[in-house]
């Protein structure tokens, strides 16, 4: 387990409010009215300071056992695979895994109980996601949601096993005295962490992408500009052992869950391949292991909508009053088709990212990564500006340019062979103006309203789509997708390497120092940040995607969700 | 995915063999296009036969939404249409590679709407119809002419959709829009739709009228579509029509904003 620097290690007492205590009775000769117990406070002081039955019947003079507790014990669902085994930890999991929460107990918390007295614990909530441990064994699930514990019991080994994020429920501690009645109780909240999906202001820790090689689906060039600047902190997946699927963004979603003292990355493979074909074993055979986790949720009929393209976080916002520190989660909906069912509820459950939706139904991919990304900015009001593409200030840009201009790529892929052929296609200006009018202008809207924005946080980039023939006739981006782009966020949150799919609006294909996209898109960047244009025109350009499309981050977590976030978790 | 036997004998049948054994039903069919196509591939195949073997042959990427894509830029010259032709009319292969062929064809700037409009009439599969006829976007007004003609009378709504919306596409589709004007009395909504838009992208000021019929429309996206179409054909004309206070009040929010906003409200 690797130990978070956001917390004690190891600890995980939120709150040491209760302390009860509760005599033994009178009749137990065993306990001869001489127990010691772990709480010194409450035999002492007959109650005073903790549960006052206890308090008063330890004053009757009889031994003393206590209760000793913390309200709320919160842990990392024990999903990730600590013996690399293939399989969820929660499923083979044994009493060292790092997983398991200790409740706090010493070793001998309850060796001062009498030989007929017990602390009966009960589980409640939501117990097919809970478990606790005592002495080497499970000893309270779904199966069996009540035990008695004896003087027996090492106190330092009960401790608590999650198996989803925001699972929660209760443990109900109650000393049985040698009558069997229950004399003192207490309760001990506890409670999974939420996953939390990452945002561009998160510090970015490794880079991914789908190595295809050199040739027609090649992208050397690609790979090596990832590499330059990354080194050590990018690694690729062989695309002939992924039959050439490139879409790795679209596959798996980096996320975080973290406790006190814990902190477990988990990655969330979608459902878009299955069956072992093209991605779909990348996440359990190259990513799974101690410390990351790896879950599907959702199966079945599968559409665009379930690729994680699809689903972005805003950087931390405020909004009416409320705050974001962790984002709010965004993701696409055409109206007819949305990502699934059981994936939206996950997301919905974790509350503390409170998602919303954006109209993507115009696009051929409907992916929300098309069209918008966030960058870090601290000269921005709110430390980071959303990028969105905005075609008005695309035609602008394209009139300011020699319409003589030839451009030998789009030739090629587009059958656009200049400046000034782009510009005459008065039906293609047509639809783009339908588009900003009807689906980006409507979609800044929402964002502005979901996320507080006003039109200075907003950056309007130069874009232009095409209406597809082989996608029903819905949008796909012309010049290569700018804001389609991967963030690599420094350690500090705010510098950041921005990997940018190289426009090739130009003649001279090989100077990109000629290239005025790339002139005009430069200046629009505050200087924390670092653009890198890649050649991703054939790999992933032609087949409908970008840069950020065809590669993956994972970030540090960031933010204590336990004090900073408590307000979103309240029902 | 083509087994190496079959490869074999594409290649084969391409670099040695009598053209005649190229693609069976092409060779059956008595029309100038199918000969020409077969003449055009076989030239191919004696003038670049490894770009010949490899048309016959290649394998597909998948974009990113699953579609499988030829973008191979070698593939996009005008001689390489007749060869990418005859693998299309052999349909043994499945119609998302078969739609993915006909994206490369019609990026080729070859000769090859006489064909398309050709093997329209042959294809079974309607998704490979609907590309068919979306392509046309990129041919000569008269062979759109005839493929948007042919794909409005198909049963598929999907096609008689895209044959509609080749005249918002085309370069000149004002000069197809009276096909579009057609395709406003579908009795599929989404066809409906797409005609009101494709005669506002073309231009189309003649069926300023025919669409101003569809403000009416029992269909919400039909008379959101016409509304915004008309706009583009005479926006001061849309601004006094009668129909806008009843559509003010319309329980589709987009109607309603749109139409208020025509009338200054």
């Amino acid at each position: 387990m690797r130990r978070s620097t956001l917390a004690a290690a190891g600890s995980v007492l939120l709150a040491l409010t209760a302390l009860l205590s509760a005599c033994d009775d009178p009749k137990d000769g065993g306990k001869d009215g001489t127990t010691e117990n772990g709480g010194d406070e409450g035999g002492d002081e007959g109650g005073d300071e903790g549960g006052d039955e206890g308090g008063d019947e330890g004053g009757d003079g009889g031994g003393v056992f206590t209760l000793a507790s913390v309200d709320t014990v919160v842990g990392v669902a024990n999903i990730d695979d600590d013996n690399e085994n293939q399989t969820h930890d929660w499923d083979d999991s044994d009493a060292d895994d790092e997983e398991i929460v200790p409740l706090g107990y010493s070793a001998d918390a309850f060796s001062e109980l009498g030989d007929s007295e017990r602390v009966r614990v009960e589980l409640v909530g939501d117990v097919d996601q809970l478990r606790l441990w005592a002495d080497g064994a499970v000893v309270l699930d779904a199966a069996n949601t009540t035990v008695e514990l004896d003087a027996s019991v090492d106190g330092s080994t009960l401790g608590v096993e999650f198996y989803q994020p925001m699972a929660s429920g209760a443990l109900e501690l109650s000393y049985i005295d040698i009558d069997g009645n229950a004399v003192e109780s207490v309760t001990v909240e506890v409670h999974a962490a939420p996953l939390i999906l990452n945002h561009h202001m998160q510090p970015a820790e490794w880079a991914v992408a789908v190595y295809t090689g050199r040739g027609t689906y090649g992208n050397q060039d690609f790979i090596d500009g990832f590499d330059a600047v990354l080194g050590d902190d990018f690694g690729t997946v062989s695309g002939s052992s992924v039959s050439y699927d490139v879409w790795i963004q679209d596959e798996l979603e980096y996320g975080t869950m973290t406790a006190p003292g814990y902190e477990m990355q988990v990655v969330i493979d979608s459902i878009r391949s299955q069956r072992d074909q093209y991605l779909d074993s990348v996440p359990e055979s190259e990513m799974w292991g101690p410390d990351t986790a790896v879950w599907t949720w959702g199966s079945g009929a599968v559409t665009s909508q379930d690729s994680f393209g699809n689903l972005e976080v805003s950087p931390p916002v405020t909004v009416d009053g409320v705050e974001y520190p962790f984002g709010r989660v965004y993701y696409g909906d055409t109206g007819r088709y949305a990502m699934t069912d059981d994936m939206q509820e996950m997301l919905d459950n974790q509350k503390v990212q409170a998602p919303f939706t954006l109209d993507i139904g115009w696009l051929c991919v409907g992916h929300v990564d098309e069209f918008m990304t966030f960058l870090p900015n601290p000269d921005a009001p709110k430390g980071f500006t959303l990028y969105v593409a905005d075609i008005d200030v695309g035609r602008d840009f394209l009139e300011s340019l020699d319409p003589s201009t030839e451009l030998p790529l789009y030739d090629s892929g587009h059958g656009v062979d200049s400046i000034g052929d782009m510009l005459d296609h008065s039906g293609m200006w047509t639809y783009n103006r339908d588009l900003m009018d009807e689906h980006i202008e409507p979609n800044i809207d929402t964002l502005k309203s979901e996320l507080g924005l006003n039109e200075a946080d907003i950056i309007r980039v130069p874009s232009v789509f095409e209406r597809s023939t082989a996608c029903g006739g819905t949008a796909l981006s012309l010049i290569p997708g700018t804001v389609n782009m991967q963030v690599q966020t420094h350690a500090d949150g705010v510098g950041a390497d921005l990997f940018i799919p190289d426009p090739f609006l130009r003649e001279d294909v090989d100077d990109l120092g000629s290239d005025p996209f790339i002139a005009e898109f430069e200046a629009m960047l505050p200087s924390n940040l670092t653009p890198h244009w890649l050649d991703d025109w054939a790999t992933y350009h032609l087949m409908w995607g970008e840069v950020h499309c065809g590669s993956n981050t994972r970030r540090t977590p960031v933010g204590q969700w336990w004090t900073d976030a408590t307000h979103l978790l309240e029902d | 995915m083509r087994t190496p036997l079959t490869y074999l004998l594409a290649t084969l049948s391409l670099a040695v063999l009598p053209s005649t054994a190229l693609a069976t039903d092409l060779d059956q069919l008595d029309a100038d296009w199918a000969h020409d196509v077969v003449l055009s591939a076989d030239t191919l195949a004696q003038s670049q036969p490894e770009l010949a073997r490899v048309i016959a042959t290649g394998n597909p990427g998948l974009s990113r939404s699953g579609q499988p894509i030829f973008p191979d830029a070698s593939w996009r010259v005008p001689e390489a249409a007749g060869a990418l032709l005859v693998r299309i009319a052999e349909g043994g292969e499945s119609a998302g590679v078969r739609v993915g062929l006909l994206d490369a064809l019609s990026r080729t700037k070859g000769d090859w709407a006489s064909a398309v409009v050709g093997l329209l009439g042959h294809e079974s599969n309607p998704e490979v119809r609907r590309m068919m006829v979306e392509i046309l976007r990129e041919a000569p007004v008269a062979q759109a002419r005839a493929g948007i003609t042919l794909g409005l009378s198909d049963s598929d709504a999907g096609v008689r959709a895209a044959s509609v919306r080749v005249v918002g596409n085309h370069i000149d589709g004002v000069k197809l829009g009276d096909l579009a004007v057609a395709g406003l009395l579908d009795l599929t909504p989404g066809v409906r739709t797409e005609a009101a838009r494709s005669i506002g992208y073309a231009g189309f000021t003649d069926g300023f009228g025919a669409v101003q019929a569809l403000l009416t429309d029992s269909d919400a996206d039909v008379r959101y579509r016409a509304l915004r179409s008309l706009q583009k054909l005479n926006a001061s004309m849309v601004a006094g029509l009668p129909e806008l206070s009843t559509l003010a009040t319309d329980a589709d929010p987009r109607i309603s904003r749109e139409a208020s906003k025509l009338l200054g409200r």
